[in-house]
């Protein structure tokens, strides 16, 4: 993981002296990456602008040969070949790829955190880890739940798995095997489903035991549960989620750990609150003056 | 790589039954959506059927790609305000719920059920429910009331087709709604849907897609999701929907102010998308597969009431400056129109028409009931409205009959006023704008003065790529042939290539137009523009002023059936094409009714 850091600020670093990013964008990424505001500065200054290269210039042209009086002027001599200046070299491109949350550096350890006002339902995100788990496309094998509702306008809303710390993990406190089958995982830092205890259909405890329903069971897909695993799915410590990468809205984010299992909502709860917030009244008791 | 296989739902409400049907072969021939809709018709449908009998057939249709380039579903019928092919195209999740509970060319509904009912697709589980208790309630509370209802039941959220009181009392443009802002509005599929006591559909799949190579078909939405040009669409549809293109439209003459009888007026200030987004916008809205969503809903809650809905062309451009309102009106009407289930576009006219003929004396406080109907008024619209959702009245029951059969009731002089083609309202893109191109466009419709009858249509509501949606992906993938072609190849397992679908696009034209023909369209009485593009000039508010000329007209209407339409100079179906495509089967039932040429 330090390594990981490293190369990261390293990264960044040469980002900030190639002049791809400029120093204050350098200290907020530092920041995000969990350096202090004084180190970062430090950093930020050991990158030094790059010097522009020298513009090329032709050599200068040969003195004219001047004749003495009275002596016959010598031919003179052929002007050396005046050498073509080379063509300044092009700026390198910044590449960018995607336009998600995938250009932010991602945490060391984290979760994936879901803004359900930015969020549009085009459940791509679902599709991406549907995929890369099960190598087809089908949204209910997510580990990422998108679903619609109806406030009664349209409105989609997330559900994520927190990554509770295991004090918290009611999933995990539900298990009746001892280890738990379903755990996280302080070494790779994220919740992970052990295939070879887990019970699967004969247990199914810790479905209903997490509030925000991110404990999955599809018995068509795996015989045992599933719950994010930060698409780290040989449990290597290698966290690239897919959803957040395709998610074209940064509705999905994947964030540093913070005090976040206050947030373990279950997403009926969510547009519960967002309708609320709409209606004073009930969300059914839509009124116009014309109604008959 | 495998190809893969189509199956319709076919439901019949006079027997109660339903089962499963392959139509693999006709998929391949037509593409699905709108293309497999004309051929249902033309088998099912008898030549001569009322639209509103049971005899008519409805199919809420979707395509190999639904669900992939945005998802659309294309309700297809014979409709009963022009008679001819009718068709809607709405948005919303339910056309992916089809392609999961693996109904992937859709579901088609024929005969009439005794009493009013819902249909219930759940995967396998197919029923024909009672919906006695909903019958006569608004979209909304019926929406909101199955989905409920059905989640208690299953667990699931289900996506859901319904109609309000405008299509339970069969008024002739009723449309029908999905996720209350989503509506398949043109042309009456509402009215269908009503005759047939169908008050909703509600569909539940929870199957993996029968995508013949997932990862390719993944690889490609990946490239799409995080290509640039996606993101760049992003940017102006997720924040403004239509709302932008509405003053834009009004400043250049493209959409009517006050009955489509001024040019440029100060009203239109008052469309203003900035002030709208500013005090009533909650959050974007998409499509499933769609990374550029482009609903933008907005909510009120004032002391007149609680509104919710969205501004698109379809539900606001023909009301608006048509009746002298601005968009903070038409945050009430809008929502109400949604309501009460009627075609927004189509309504709009006709409420402008009808304040028209009020101020002109051809219809009187006698016949409104003791109503006085006043321009920028919102109880006069939504009084009008209300007056055609439950046909109330002389001047209710005539409106929701649509231009041609009120016609008949309001008198000869009521002709004029009216800006409609084909019988269909017209002040979205105005015809006489000649810039906009719309004119002949609507002239020459075999559905009805609408957009969307022309080629580029047939290809893309057959394939069932949404129009909103399209522009990144001919970025990435080329032309809509080239995309369909790159698509349905890891979709569908199908080689096809651009030039094949080509054809394809020519096919879905012509038989649609022949669907038209046999059902009583013929060019030669039913093309044309109304009076009013000869007799009064329409300007943008920069001073371009256009007017068409009779001669003109007749002219340029040849030129186009030939070189856009691939018709012949009198705008009927080439024997030759006919031929060449597979469509001679239509030629004798034509040939006698003057459509071959």
């Amino acid at each position: 993981m330090a390594e990981n850091l490293d190369q990261r600020l390293s990264l960044l670093q040469e980002q900030l002296k190639e002049g791809a990013i400029t120093r204050r964008s350098f200290l907020r990424y530092a920041s995000i990456l969990g350096v202090s505001v004084a180190a970062a500065e430090a950093l930020a200054a050991c990158a030094t602008q790059a010097t522009p290269a020298p513009v090329p210039t032709c050599p200068p042209p040969a003195p004219v040969p001047t004749c003495p009086p009275d002596e016959p002027c010598p031919e003179p001599a052929p002007c050396p070949a005046v050498e073509p200046c080379p063509e300044p070299e092009p700026c390198p491109e910044v590449v960018k790829t995607g336009w998600g949350m995938q250009n932010y550096p991602y945490p060391r350890s984290g979760y994936i955190d879901s803004v359900e006002q930015l969020c549009v339902g085009c459940g791509i995100c679902q599709m991406a880890r549907s995929m890369k788990h099960f190598g087809v496309i089908n949204r209910d094998w997510a580990r990422v739940r998108v679903t619609k509702y109806m406030l009664p306008l349209p409105k989609a809303i997330q559900s994520t798995c927190v990554q509770c710390t295991p004090e918290e993990a009611e999933c995990q406190k539900a298990c009746p095997i001892n280890p738990p089958a379903i755990y996280f995982d302080e070494e790779t830092q994220h919740m992970v489903v052990n295939k070879d205890t887990c019970a699967g259909a004969a247990c199914l405890a810790c479905v209903p035991a997490c509030n925000a329903n991110n404990v999955h069971w599809e018995p068509t897909a795996s015989d045992v549960v599933f719950v994010c695993d930060l698409c780290d799915i040989d449990n290597t410590g290698e966290l690239k989620p897919e959803c957040v990468e395709v998610c074209n809205y940064n509705a999905l984010r994947f964030q540093s750990k913070s005090p976040r299992d206050c947030w373990r909502i279950h997403s009926d709860e969510k547009a519960e609150l967002l309708a609320r917030r709409m209606y004073p009244l009930s969300k059914t008791e839509m009124a116009t003056e014309w109604r008959m | 790589m495998a190809e893969i296989s189509f199956y319709t739902l076919e439901v019949d409400l006079t027997a109660g039954t339903s089962k499963k049907v392959d139509v693999t072969e006709d998929m391949k021939k037509y593409l699905g959506g709108r293309g497999l809709a004309t051929k249902l018709r033309w088998d099912m449908v008898p030549q001569g059927a009322d639209a509103l009998s049971p005899d008519n057939i409805i199919h809420f249709g979707i395509g190999p790609l639904t669900g992939l380039l945005g998802t659309k579903m294309i309700v297809s019928f014979m409709s009963p305000l022009t008679n001819w092919a009718g068709r809607g195209a709405t948005s919303g999740y339910i056309g992916e719920e089809m392609v999961r509970a693996h109904y992937n060319a859709g579901i088609v509904v024929r005969g009439k059920a005794a009493k009013p009912v819902y249909l219930y697709v759940y995967n396998d589980d197919v029923e024909i429910r009672d919906a006695s208790d909903l019958w006569g309630e608004w979209k909304q509370k019926t929406e909101v009331t199955i989905r409920d209802r059905l989640k208690e039941e299953t667990g699931q959220t289900f996506g859901v087709a319904c109609i309000g009181p405008a299509g339970e009392n069969l008024v002739r443009y009723a449309n029908i709604t999905t996720e209350f802002v989503h509506s398949a509005s043109k042309w009456g599929g509402g009215a269908v849907m009503g005759s047939k006591n169908l008050k909703a559909i509600a569909v539940k799949g929870t199957k993996t897609p029968m995508y013949a190579d997932h990862a390719t078909v993944w690889d490609m939405m990946k490239t799409y999701a995080q290509h640039p040009a996606t993101a760049n669409r992003k940017l102006g549809e997720s924040r403004w929907g239509h709302t932008t293109s509405m003053p834009t439209h009004l400043r250049n003459a493209n959409e009517g102010i006050k009955n489509s009888h001024l040019s440029w007026d100060p009203i239109v200030e008052q469309s203003n998308a900035l002030v709208h987004n500013l005090k009533y916008y909650e959050w974007t809205d998409g499509c499933p597969g769609c990374a550029a969503a482009c609903f933008v809903p907005f909510f009120k809650n004032g002391p007149t009431g609680a509104f919710a809905g969205e501004f698109r062309h379809d539900n606001t451009g023909n009301l608006n400056a048509n009746v002298m309102l601005g968009y903070e009106e038409m945050t009430e009407i809008s929502s109400y129109i949604d309501e009460m289930g009627v075609d927004g576009e189509e309504v709009g006219g006709i409420v402008a028409w009808a304040i028209d003929l009020y101020d002109n004396g051809i219809i009187t406080k006698e016949d409104t009931g003791g109503y006085e109907f006043k321009w920028g008024d919102i109880p006069t619209v939504n009084r009008i409205l209300n007056m055609i959702a439950y046909r109330e009245g002389k001047v209710g029951n005539a409106l929701a009959d649509g231009y041609y059969r009120a016609f008949e009731v309001f008198g000869k002089e009521s002709e004029w006023y009216a800006f409609q083609f084909h019988g269909c309202s017209g002040a979205t893109y105005d015809p006489r704008n000649k810039s906009a191109g719309r004119g002949l466009e609507y002239g020459t419709s075999h559905n009805g003065a609408r957009m969307g009858a022309g080629h580029s249509n047939a290809i893309r509501e057959s394939a069932t790529i949404c129009n909103f949606a399209r522009s990144p992906f001919s970025t990435i993938w080329g032309s809509d042939e080239e995309v369909c072609s790159a698509w349905l190849k890891p979709v569908a397992g199908w080689d096809i290539t651009p030039e094949e679908l080509e054809d394809i696009k020519m096919r879905n034209y012509y038989f649609n137009r022949a669907l038209s023909l046999r059902a009583g369209y013929h060019p030669s009485k039913d093309d044309g523009l109304c009076p009013r593009c000869f007799d009064e000039p329409i300007s943008n508010k920069y001073g371009e002023t256009w007017v068409w000329d009779h001669d003109e007209w007749a002219e340029a209407a040849k030129e186009y059936y030939v070189s856009s339409l691939g018709l012949t100079e009198e705008g009927i179906l080439p024997r030759g094409e006919l031929e060449r495509l597979g469509l001679d089967f239509v030629i004798p039932v034509l040939e006698p009714m003057n459509g071959i040429g």
